[in-house]
This record gives structure tokens, sequence and C-alpha cells, in this order.
């Protein structure tokens, strides 16, 4: 009997399960439709019987099917997949009377060339064990590439293409048996089909056809390639996966990919080991979640996850699955055997794909050239200065003075500190902790024997790893190496830097040396991940040291959102670590105590600090005094005035450079660069004036360090563009500012040897060593500090232990206002140990754990001397403890006399935990650093990616074929100017393709994206 | 159509460049102009004001004369009993011992007072003692009043005098349970005067030593003695006697005056009228009405005194400016005033401490007085007034505000009123403790005159240290 065929088209909207609304142009479907049936009509072999099957189709589409007079309609308002549609179809169809009877699965977007049914019916004809035929599936409109020609498995059960995105040219035409094909164009008997149950419905796009095929080979039949027949499809996502290349869209490919293969997995395994796969499903898609962070690939995350729960619990009727395989199943597994693909031929496909070069190079990246051009000798340089400035800090294992203090003795106690918990300052109270307790737990688990030496290490290698971090930072600016160096000379020197290391401000330290860093990241947020990862790792170190650039951090994040496109997650995910950071804080001192201008004060110790000028901080100068020249001048004779005016002067070659880059070449830069500058200088201007901190009897402004370092960035920045811009004749301003600019550091370079600097080994101790001796017995013995003030008050302080910590130190007492319940406790037992009273001390001792009283030497207010008021309340304070026979008088210590208390001291007021939210807190910003970690990992795939990237950031590479025909004159070309392809050859207009490509489990390359050329000056921010 | 191009790309860097220098320059120039406000809150601080304590004091006992010997080269010997009077609820008394008066307790000892604090009331219990005495001897003449003082760890006497004819004894008195290491650190008109053996002295609890100025400071016409101890506290009292020729002319104790500070008040200062006359033509004449002082310090000090009389007649004399010279007693000649009682206030650029001095006729001989700057009083204060030829309280009221005070004692309740910048006379009753209620900032003095000498002593604030103490929390 001759073959019947019945033709089963599927009719959506257009708009598919897997297709993007956004792709949706009703014009297009209707193009697709049109052509669909005017194909079907021109085939030289018509099918007998035509149902269509149209799932919520718009009339328009309806109206041309009907013009197009097909055997039966069968409509349905909800969009099935093309299984479900097909069975739909079926319905309605006359069951088969022979083997002969054969089904054409077709599409809205299939195009049949006119011989494609003859030829499928004729390679079924022949061969009745074949019971799928196959056609070539080609690319939409012209069919010159092919699509799908034939799908595999390996060995695990990992979809394979036969064939990836090539031209046809015929060279697949010898093949013949594979396991699987795609959907679109199968012919197949229509007794099989019924024998083997269909398509499985839990798989809706991906993979169907692949799974029908196996399940037809398990049922014994053939599946055939017939590469005579060709077929079209535009990829709608009807039949098979929407092809679009837009982001959403490969998201849900992927999803899909990853849910059919589960699925599959689950379906195809011998049931002694399905509970196994079924419990390795979330762990597995966990470890795939962070296979795609490392890759850098962070938007398949929630795919990978919801493909996992999605599969394991019911949504794709696995159950179903494995009934419909057992009841159609007749051979065993080792029969398609052969039929899959062996892992060394999928490596070899997948290496052959990563060579067919899918970046067109438009731009050479230049060689970093860090010891060729002398950077490696200036590192070197800049590490000997500093170990000369600070020759007496290198035997010391912990270091003090100013902001400085040693850290916790253990890893684990530097750790405890961090969160939500228990804060053990003074009394204690349960509270967030800084951000910046964080930073210094990472510092101190580097140097694990020793936290402490952190710090020292800090100061010794402040000045290579400055000149580092600039240099590195530089070279997203120019590609001139002598102006490279001359940024990380000057950022080395800058005045700020220098007086942070003097005056002993490990933050403000630390955020010099992390921004040049940021900056040399953050330029480049929008290229990658990994560097939206590491920009948003070093971001929120640099706010947790100084919470006061986080105005200014947010004003360049908002503007950096605005001007990012495509690139708008990375950019919001820059500021995510941060605000995990901070959330604690935020909550404690914002939300709940509503003052969210103590959020900016400065962490660490509250030291008594300067208040500059606003010239002074123009000058760049947070500690005033004109970066020690006053003092200096003053030990050599120079008068004041002299230097008020000769500073400026010293300073104003530099100035000069960052102002004229506006007028230079690459303008837009210098004017970002130098708005960046402004903000830091307002934000210098507005930290001098928040008087937040309270030490004693003072409050103490905001250090405007940190703030004036993103100054200088600014105006360095600012100048080495216009240095850049100027070439060749830039070198001898750049020596001049640099020479001038190091003859205005010499006072604090050298604040070592003069002794204006407070910085100065110590042991580790910051109470008396008698102190700390009874601390070993008794680790939780309090000391009472009682220091007189200079308006004749007198400062109380209880600290715990051998003595105060830096990561123990808390914004949220150092900044409170208002005199707490703890504090009164303790103010009413300072005030009557320092006087003849009656109060029961004995019992206040006890009750707060106070072993030792110390009396300090008087505070003086920033360079004066102590006051007689202040003597005569130490007078009194000493005759008064003198006085009370249950303390023993231990002696005068270098910090102050100390008392011993011989009573019952208890450990005073226990611990109190928050175990929930401090787990919840700890939890919470683990993961999410640890996501940003693994992003920010370097892969060999990222690292490709970014060789096709211009290492500097705003410079017009653009290719303009005149200006290489004027430069053909030159023989002498610099040719990191020109950008060149690859390949060599002058393309007038370059393509430049997505820096990712995507690792689909389908080893399938995705079209290059055509919609970018070179041509585009990126900002510099995103 | 490149020319036009690269013609606007470069007018547009103009133009931008432009903009970016005057927007650099007017924001270094705001930076540098503009005066923000300091934003912030002042430290938190409350004022803690000590419980009460129980009280005590120390009365130096009686007037002690030298008496060399064999045994002991530094004895002394009393001269006659001083009359002790007590005011204070639940005071009470006991005799301390002074191993260094040969007397023994034949003519009395020093005491100890102490009052205990009631538990149920914050406040100190107020108590006061003081003693006096008259001697009439071969080589002591006069009549001599001191408050019993609180122990002290840091006490300056400006007093004494170690020329010829004048004998100065340095007592101190240890009421304290502990014992007192004290360090003395004399100075007189030369500058700081070496004295060893004047550290380290042991003075045990509930013991007297008494010491001859002029075993560490001789010659010095105008000693200092600044007493530091630790342990227990001490009270030091200075008590001079002058002789001149063979006559015996004047014998007076001298309290602790106040610490170094830069405002210093002297109450109840007597310019007497009679003033007796020079015996000699020395450039110096210690029967002058003066004022001692002494500048502790690294710098000079520039010190202005102003004036406060006494009575209906309001003119007080003109405010005297001068500079003192630091480390080096000086006495400010006061002869140019006119008799009356003065409240003078001494307002210096350094800290320094004063005592003022001023003889008078007593008979045919002529006796001296004391009279060291003393403390603003409290809201409550007592004082107790011994036997003497007429008592009188003067209340002197320097501040702004007047002051409505009640004098409770001696029989009578009387109220009184000061108006600012004046001062008060009211007579007393001897043998009476007095309490003084309301005269906040005033300043007092219980001065005694007649034929048989002056003598006075300040009235003490309660407790100045147990003062209401500022603590910073932070």
């Amino acid at each position: 009997m001759s073959p019947r065929v019945t033709a089963i088209i599927v009719v959506h909207d257009g708009t598919g399960p897997t297709a993007s609304p956004r792709a949706h142009d009703p014009a297009d479907d209707q193009r697709h439709l049109r052509r669909t049936l005017d194909a079907l009509a021109a085939q030289t072999r018509r099918p007998d019987n035509v149902i269509v099957v149209a799932c919520a189709t718009p009339e328009a589409e309806l109206e041309l099917v009907r013009r197009a007079v097909p055997d039966r309609i069968v409509t349905s308002n909800d969009r099935l997949s093309f299984g479900q549609a097909v069975a739909a179809g079926l319905r309605v169809a006359e069951p088969p009377t022979s083997d002969d009877d054969f089904l054409w699965l077709l599409a809205q977007d299939t195009a049949p060339e006119p011989e494609a049914l003859a030829r499928l019916v004729g390679s079924l004809e022949v061969s009745p064990s074949v019971a799928v035929a196959a056609p070539k599936n080609v690319d939409w409109p012209d069919g010159s590439t092919l699509v799908s020609f034939g799908q595999s498995m390996t060995p695990f059960g990992t979809t394979v293409e036969l064939v990836e995105n090539e031209l046809d040219q015929g060279q697949h035409d010898t093949a013949s048996d594979v396991l699987g094909a795609a959907p679109a164009g199968l012919l197949v008997r229509h007794r099989v089909w019924d024998e083997v149950g269909g398509f499985d419905p839990g798989l809706p796009t991906t993979d169907d056809g692949l799974d029908f095929s196996t399940r037809v080979r398990l049922a014994g039949h053939r599946v055939a390639l017939v590469p005579d027949a060709v077929i079209l499809t535009a990829g709608d996502g009807v039949a098979g996966p929407n092809r679009s290349t837009r982001a959403h869209a490969r998201r849900r490919r992927a999803r899909a990919a990853r849910t059919a293969q589960l699925h599959r997995r689950l379906v195809y395994a011998p049931t002694a080991v399905v509970w196994l796969h079924w419990l390795s499903l979330v762990p597995l898609a966990v470890l795939r979640a962070v296979w795609r962070l490392l890759s850098k690939t962070p938007e398949f995350v929630g795919g990978e996850l919801a493909a996992a729960f999605v599969t394991a619990f019911g949504g794709t009727k696995v159950l179903a699955g494995r009934k419909r395989l057992k009841n159609g199943k007749t051979v065993g597994w080792s029969s398609v055997q052969p039929l899959r693909l062996p892992f060394a031929e999928v490596r070899r496909r997948r290496r052959l794909s990563r060579e067919a070069g899918q970046v067109v190079y438009t731009v050479e990246r230049s060689e970093l050239r860090f010891f060729s051009g002398g950077a490696a000798w200036v590192v070197l340089a800049s590490a000997l200065a500093g170990v000369i400035a600070f020759f007496n800090l290198l035997p010391a294992t912990a270091l003090q003075g100013g902001g400085l203090l040693p850290l916790s003795e253990q890893v684990p106690q530097l750790w405890q500190h961090i969160g939500y918990g228990w804060r053990d300052i003074g009394l204690g109270f349960v509270g967030a902790a800084d951000p910046f307790s964080a930073v210094l737990a990472v510092l101190g688990s580097i140097t694990f024997w020793e936290p402490s030496y952190a710090l020292v290490l800090l100061w010794l290698l402040a000045f290579p790893l400055a000149t580092l971090g600039a240099w590195f930072a530089a070279t997203r600016l120019t590609e001139r190496s002598g102006y490279r160096i001359f940024a990380a000379i000057v950022w080395t020197l800058a005045p700020t830097f220098l007086s942070s290391l003097a005056d002993g401000r490990p933050a403000a330290v630390l955020v010099h040396l992390l921004l040049p860093w940021l900056f040399y990241v953050g330029a480049v947020v929008a290229r990658s991940w990994a560097s939206a990862g590491t920009a948003s790792l070093l971001l929120a170190a640099t706010v947790a040291a100084a919470p006061s650039l986080a105005p200014a951090m947010a004003v360049l994040w908002v503007l950096a959102l605005i001007l990012s496109r495509k690139a708008i997650v990375r950019v919001v995910w820059t500021i995510i670590p941060t605000a995990a950071l901070f959330a604690p804080l935020v909550w404690q001192q914002g939300i709940v105590g509503g003052t969210w201008l103590r959020l900016l004060a400065d962490p660490g110790v509250p030291i008594l600090g300067p208040q500059p000028t606003g010239w002074q901080l123009a000058l760049g100068f947070p500690a005033g005094d004109e970066g020690g020249w006053l003092a200096f001048g003053e030990s050599l004779g120079l008068p004041a005035e002299v230097l008020h005016v000769l500073v400026p002067v010293l300073l104003a070659p530099l100035a000069l450079l960052a102002l004229a880059a506006l007028f230079l070449r690459g303008s837009v830069r210098a004017a970002v660069l130098l708005f960046v500058g402004l903000l830091g200088l307002a934000t210098a201007v507005g930290a001098s004036h928040l008087m937040l901190t309270f030490v004693g009897s003072f409050n103490t402004s905001v250090w405007a360090g940190p703030a004036l370092s993103l100054y200088w960035i600014g105006l360095v920045g600012a100048a080495v563009v216009g240095l850049d811009s100027l070439r060749r004749a830039g070198r001898a301003p750049a020596v001049v500012s640099a020479l001038l600019l190091a003859a205005v550091a010499v006072p604090l370079v050298a604040a070592g040897a003069l002794g204006t600097s407070v910085v100065q080994r110590t042991d580790g101790r910051t109470l008396p060593a008698y102190v700390a001796a009874a601390a070993a017995q008794e680790p939780r013995a309090g000391t009472l500090i009682l220091t007189p003030q200079p308006d004749g008050g007198l400062a109380a302080q209880l600290v715990r232990g051998a003595g105060e910590t830096l990561d123990r130190q808390s914004t949220i007492v150092s900044t409170d206002p208002v005199v707490e319940d703890d504090d009164l406790r303790l103010a009413t037992l300072a005030g009557n140990l320092v006087s003849q009273s009656g109060y029961d001390l004995q019992a206040g001792l006890a009750e707060n754990g106070i072993r030792f009283i110390l009396v300090a030497p008087p505070a003086t207010n920033r360079g004066e001397s102590a006051t007689t008021r202040s003597e005569e309340l130490r007078v009194r304070a000493i005759s008064a403890l003198d006085g009370n026979a249950q303390l023993a008088h231990v002696g005068e210590t270098g910090r102050g006399m100390l008392w011993r208390n011989d009573g019952e001291a208890t450990t005073g007021p226990a611990p109190e935990t928050a175990p929930l939210w401090s787990n919840i807190v700890l939890i919470g910003t683990g993961v999410v650093f640890l996501i940003a970690l693994l992003l920010s990992i370097p892969t060999a795939a990222s690292r490709r990616a970014t060789e096709s990237t211009p290492r500097t950031v705003g410079r017009r590479d653009r290719i303009r074929p005149e200006r290489r025909r004027r430069r053909a004159k030159k023989p002498a070309v610099d040719a990191t100017e020109v950008g060149v392809t690859a390949a060599g050859t002058q393309h007038p207009e370059p393509i430049e393709v997505a820096a990712e490509d995507l690792p689909d489990d389908r080893t399938v390359a995705d079209a290059p994206d055509e919609d970018r050329t070179a041509e585009r000056e990126e900002h510099p921010r995103g | 159509m490149a020319n036009t191009r690269r013609a606007a790309a470069v007018g547009g860097r103009i133009v931008s460049g432009v903009v970016g220098l005057a927007l650099a320059g007017a924001a270094v120039f705001a930076a540098g102009t503009v005066q923000l406000p300091d934003l912030g809150r002042e430290a938190p601080r409350t004022s803690i004001t000590p419980e009460g304590a129980s009280q005590l004091r120390a009365c130096a006992g009686p007037l002690l004369q030298l008496a060399s010997t064999d045994t002991a080269l530094a004895a002394v010997q009393s001269i006659g009993a001083a009359n002790t009077t007590l005011s204070g609820r639940d005071a009470a008394q006991e005799p301390l011992a002074s191993p260094d008066n040969t007397s023994g307790d034949a003519s009395g000892l020093p005491l100890r007072l102490t009052a205990p604090t009631d538990d149920s009331s914050d406040a100190a219990a107020l108590l006061a003692g003081a003693q006096s005495q008259f001697a009439d001897q071969e080589n002591v003449f006069g009549a001599a009043a001191a408050d019993c003082a609180e122990p002290s760890a840091n006490s300056w006497v400006v007093a004494g005098s170690t020329e010829v004819g004048r004998t100065s004894l340095l007592v101190l008195t240890n009421p304290t349970a502990q014992d007192a290491v004290v360090d003395l650190e004399f100075s007189g008109e030369n500058g700081p005067i070496q004295a060893p053996g004047s550290q380290g002295i042991i003075v045990q609890t509930g013991q007297q030593k008494v010491f001859s100025l002029a075993a560490f400071a001789p010659n010095v016409v105008m000693p200092v003695v600044h007493v530091t101890t630790r342990g227990g506290q001490v009270s030091a009292v200075i008590q001079q006697s002058v002789v001149r020729g063979l006559t015996p002319t004047g014998v007076d104790w001298a309290g602790a005056t106040v610490a170094p500070r830069t405002e210093v008040t002297i109450p109840g200062f007597v310019v007497p009228g009679d003033i007796p006359a020079s015996a000699n033509d020395d450039a110096y004449d210690d029967q002058a009405p003066v004022i001692r002082v002494f500048v502790p310090g690294e710098d000079d000090a520039d010190v202005a005194l102003n004036f406060i009389g006494e009575g209906d007649d309001q003119n007080a004399p003109a405010p005297l400016s001068v500079t003192v010279p630091h480390q080096s007693a000086g006495e400010i000649n006061l002869a140019s005033l006119d008799p009356g009682n003065y409240t003078i206030v001494l307002t210096s650029t350094q800290p320094l401490v004063a005592a003022g001095r001023s003889t008078a006729v007593a008979g045919d001989k002529s006796d001296f007085t004391w009279s060291p700057a003393s403390d603003a009083l409290g809201a409550a204060a007592s004082f107790a007034v011994p036997a003497g030829q007429n008592p009188v309280l003067h209340l002197s009221n320097p501040g702004s505000t007047a002051l409505d005070a009640t004098l409770d004692g001696g029989g009578e309740n009387r109220s009184l009123t000061v108006m600012p910048g004046t001062a008060v006379t009211v007579p007393l009753t001897e043998n009476s403790g007095y309490t003084l209620t309301g005269a906040v900032g005033a300043f007092g003095r219980v001065v005694y005159s007649g034929d048989r000498g002056i003598a006075g002593f300040s009235i003490a604030p309660t407790n100045p240290a147990a003062d209401t103490v500022t603590v910073y929390v932070r």
C-alpha cells in the first residue's frame, strides 16, 4: 500500500513557551507561517492529511491557516508544548492501519524544501527497520547554515549536537544512523509513535526529539538521517528551543537544557540507583552554581537551582516518564551504546569550537611591561624608602600610638568580633560590629601566628604597595611607562598618605592602598563579571575602612548606573557586598537608632585629631600644619608666612597639569576624574566639620585622610590623562612636579627620624605589665582607667584583659552622645572613687568586675600642657584612692598610677548572646562574600576574554582608514595606537563579539553578537 | 568635513576646559573661605556628687616653743592649753599623740574630730572645730586662733619666717588611719630651697610631728612650704612667733592656703588703724600689712588685686596690679590702704598661692595674724568660735548675685543679706558653734581683735575633696 502521510503543523502565536516576549513581532509570525504553508503547498509529494493544531493563535494567523485549507484544525487556548500539541492533533487523526502510515511533525516556522517529503518518505519506504527519518535542519531564511543534523549523547547522558552551526557544504551528507534528531520535520511511523508513547510531556522544548528517538531505538527500531531532505527552521521556540540570542532567551535555554538533562537522568537511571541520583540533585545544583560563578556566568545560577528543584520535586513527571520508557523498551541500553559519543570525541569537538576563533580582535591589548617599563625598579626603590623611613619599626611585633593598637592575640578571637553579637568593650553590650573589624580580621588572619604583626607589615610595606597599586591604576589611563611611573611616585608621596602613616591611622592607610586597585578594576566593571566581583570586594573593604567615603562612592555608583546600559546588573552587584557588610550597623544605628550621621564616623580607636582649615584641605594636608612644614620650618628658622606661600607654590604644577588636561585630548576622562577629585574635596571639608566621636571631654572630627585620598586620585588621574595627551612634551612638567612634591613631602617622610611620628614599637600590651601578668590568670579582670580632663572633670573607661585591642572598638560606643545606664553605673563608681565618700566601693567594684584602677596622666588639648585643674583632680584622685583601705597601691607605672582591688572581684556582667541573629548575619554576609570571591577568581576563559579588550579605558581605539593611510607613510608607527584585526586584514567595519561565550551543555556556539563595533567610547566607570 | 569636526572638538574642549577651570577655582575657594558650622554634640558627661563620708578634722594642739633637751634636739614643749570648740551633730573628739612634745599631755594634745555621716542623707555631716590660745610669757605674747582643718594630701602653707627673732614651727598632724609619707618643698624669696631630710618624712597614724622651719630653710624672710603626702594625709599648720629685741611681739597659727590657681580670694583682711612703728631702719619691715604671694609655675605672673570693702562706706580702694616673678616668694605691701577690713581678690595670669599678714598694736606690745586664702562656701557650712576677744564674722560676696544667708548659732538665728561685691561684719559669741546656710559663693573669716592681740581663721567649705565631679563616660 502506498504510504499515507499525515502532516501535523503546530502553530503558536509566535511567542512559544521559551521565546522572550520582547522578540515577538507579529509580522514575523505571519512571514514564518505563510512561508511554511506555501512550502507545504509546493511539496512534490503532498501530505495526505494536514492537521493544524493552533494553540492560542490570534485571528490573523488562523485566517491564514484556514485559507490553506487543511483537513482538520484543532484549536486550544493553552500554549501547548510541541509534543502535547502533536498528541492533541493525533487525537482527531485516524488510527494507523499499516506500518506505512507516517506522521510528519512540523511547526509554524519549519518550511520544507519542495523535495523534502518525497525524500523522507522514500527513505522510510526503503528501510522498514527505520522508524524515524530526520531531515537536515538549516537556518532561516536562506538555508546556508546547518542548525541541526542529528543529536547524540555522551556516555553519561549529556546531549551533544552532532553538527554545530556550520556552513552547509555537504560535509555531513554521508551520515546515516544516529541516536536522535531535532523534532522539527521528523517523519515518524504512526504505529511506532503509538508504541513508544510519543514525546515526553516533561520535556517541553529541549531534548524532546532526542528522548523520543532514544526510546524508538530502545524499542528495536532505527533512526536515520536523510541528508537530501532539507527543512528551514527559524527557531521560534515551537519545535525545539528558541534560538534568540537575547540574554533572557539564553537563560531560559540554559535552564531548559539542564532541566531536560536531569529529567532524562532520572528517567533513564536503573531502578536501583534512581534514588541516589535524586538525592544528588540539589547538592550537584549547588556545586554547579559555584562553577557558574567561577566561570563568570552568574546569570545562569538561578536556572541551575530552579532546574534541580523542579526536577527533584516532580515538576517534570519523572515517574510517568519512567513508566513510558519501561512500556516501550524491548532491547537493552547496550544497543545504543555504539551511537553515543565517547568523551574523547566530545573533548575534541570542544577544542575545535574554541579554536574556531569566535573572538575577532579589533584591539591589540598591549603588554603590561611591568619589568621592561621600569616599574619593578620603582617598586623596589619605594620598598627601600619605606624600610628607611620606618627603620625603627623593623624589629617590632606590634605597633601603638595614634590610632594604632594591637589586635587580638588569637585568630578565632578576631573572627568573633565581627557581625552581630556581644561587643566586649566597656561593660559590654549586644550590637552590630563595625565593618572595619571584618577588614582587621582578614588582615590579622594573614599573619595568623601573630595577628598584630599584620599592622607592622602594613606600615613597612605601605610604600611599595602604594607604588604598585598606583602603577596598575595608571595602566588604565596611559600606555607610556614614564607617566605610569610618575603616577606611582606622586601617589606614594601623597601628603595625605604620609600624614596617615605618621599619625598612626591604619584605616586611612588601607584606603590609600586600596583606592588605586578599586580604580583599576572599577574602571572596567562593565566589561566582565570578574572585574565586577573584584570591584565589589574592594569597594566593601574601602568603605568599611572609611565610612566617610560612602556618600561619594554612592554618587559615583549612581552615575555608573545611569551611564551603563547593558552592564547594569554588574554595576548593581558592585554595591551588594558593601551593603551586606554594613547591614547590621545600618539597622542598629540608622533604622532603630535614627542617627544616620553617626554611620559616617571613623572606625577604630577614638583619638583627638587636628582641625584643618579649608585651605589646608585643598592642598591635600589632612592634619593641617602644611604637612609638618610649620614645625619643621621653625626648627630651620623659616618664618611661617613664607611657608604659607611656598608650599602652595610647590604644589601648583601638579594642579596645573590636572587642570590643563581639560583642554587637551581626552578631556572627558579628565573631567570625570576631576569630578571624582571634587567629590573627594567636598567629602573632606564636610568630614572635618563632623564632630562625631567623643574622646573624654572632647569631641573630634572625622579624619579627612581617606576623602583626601579620593581627591588625590582625581588630581593625579587627571594629570596623567593630560600628560598622556601631551605625549613627549609632558616629560619636563612631570619631572618638575614630581620633584616639587617630593620636596613638600620631606618632613612627613622623615617623621620617624624627626620624632614627629606617634607610631612606636610595643610589646602588644596597652596596660601596665602588672595588669597584663594578672590578666594571664584572670582574663576577664577589668581595669578602670581614670583620666583627668583639662576642665577638671574625669574620664572613666573600663578595659578588660591585658588591654584594648583595635578589633574590639565600636563606633556605636564612641559616637553615643547619651549617658546610658551602664555608663552611669561606671561614672558613679568613678566619681566616688576619686572623692572622700561613703559609697560602698567594694560592692561597686565587685559588681563590675574591676580588679585594677589606673589613674592616667592628665589629658591635654592638642599640644598644650596639662592644666592645673586636671593636676588638682589627679592629686585628689590619688589621695582618695590612697586613703581607701581596700585598694593596694601598686605604684607608678609607665601608663599612670596603679591600684589593685584586693577584695572579691567577680567577672562582671556575663556576655549575652543573640545566637539566632548573629548566625543569620554571619551566614548571609559569608554567602555574599563567597559569591563575590568566586566571581573574582580569574579563570582561563576570563583571561582570554580580557585579551580582547584594550588595557586603557576611554581612549578611542577606532580604526580609521584615512589615519591608517597617513600612518603608512611613517614607518616608525606606534603599533599600540592602531588596532589591527587578528588576521591582519583591514576591515572597514570590524565586528567585535561579546566577550563571553556560553558554556552551554549543548556545546553549540551561539551566533556572534552583531550589534557592537569597536567604535565606542566606553565610559571610564562603566 | 574633518576640519570642521576637529575645530568643533577643539572648541568644545576649550569651552569645557574653561568651565572646568572655573568650577575648580570656585570649589577650592569655597573650601577655603566658607565657614561651615561644626555638626556634633558635646561629649556625654554626668555630674556625680559623691556620697557623704564620715568627717575627719585635726586640731593642732597647744602653742609650742623650742626646747632642746639632751636626748632630742627637735623637741618642743607646750605653753599652756588651747581652747577648742566643736560644732557638729554627733561630733566626737579624741586626743592624738605628739611624741615631739616633751610636755606630754600636760597642756593638752592635738585632737582628732570625727562625725559620722547619716546613711539616709547623701550630704556629708557638718563638722567644724577651732582652737584659740592667748599667751603672755617671756618670749611669746599674743592671741592665736586656728580652725581644725581637714587632712589633705597636697597643701601649701604660705607663712612663717626664719629670720633673726622669728620662730616658725611646722606642725604636721595625721588623724587618718594610714601612715603618711610626707614630702616637703621649701621656697623663699630667692627661689626654691634645697632642704636635706625634707623628703619621706613618716608621720604615723594618730600622731603629730613638729619641725622647726629653720632646720630646713634658715634665714629665709618669706618661706613657702608645699606639703605632699602619700598613704595617709596630714593637716599642716605653721606656728610663728616673733621677738623683737627682748619683746615678744605676736604669735599666730597659719593654716594651709588654697592650692595654686589663677583666682585667689583672701577674705577678712584687716588693715589695722594702729600699726606699730618700725623698730629699725631696715628696708624690710614685717609689721606692714602685706600679701605674700608665690607662683610655682615656669612663667611670671601679672596679678591684679581688687578690694572689697565692708560696712556702709563702700568706697573700696583702687585696684593694684603687680608682676610677680616665678618661683620666688614676694610680698605685696598694702600699707597705703586706709584702715579697715577688706576682701582681696587676686586675679593672675599664672596659678599662685597667697596669704595675707597684718600686725596691730595690742596693749603695749603688738600682735600679728596670718590670713590665708580660702575657698568659696557651699550651700551649708559650719564653724566653731572658741574663746577669744571680740569674735567677728566677716562674710564677703565677690560674686554678682545677692545672697540671703542664715546664721544659726550662739543662741540666735540671724538672716543676713549680702549684696554683690560687698561684705558684712557680724559679731559672734565665743565658745559656740555656728551653721551658715545659703551663702553659696561667699567667703568667710572669723577675726578676734582687742588689747590681747589679733587672731583669726577662715571658714572652710565642707569637704572640698568631696565636691561634685563631672565624669565623662567615653
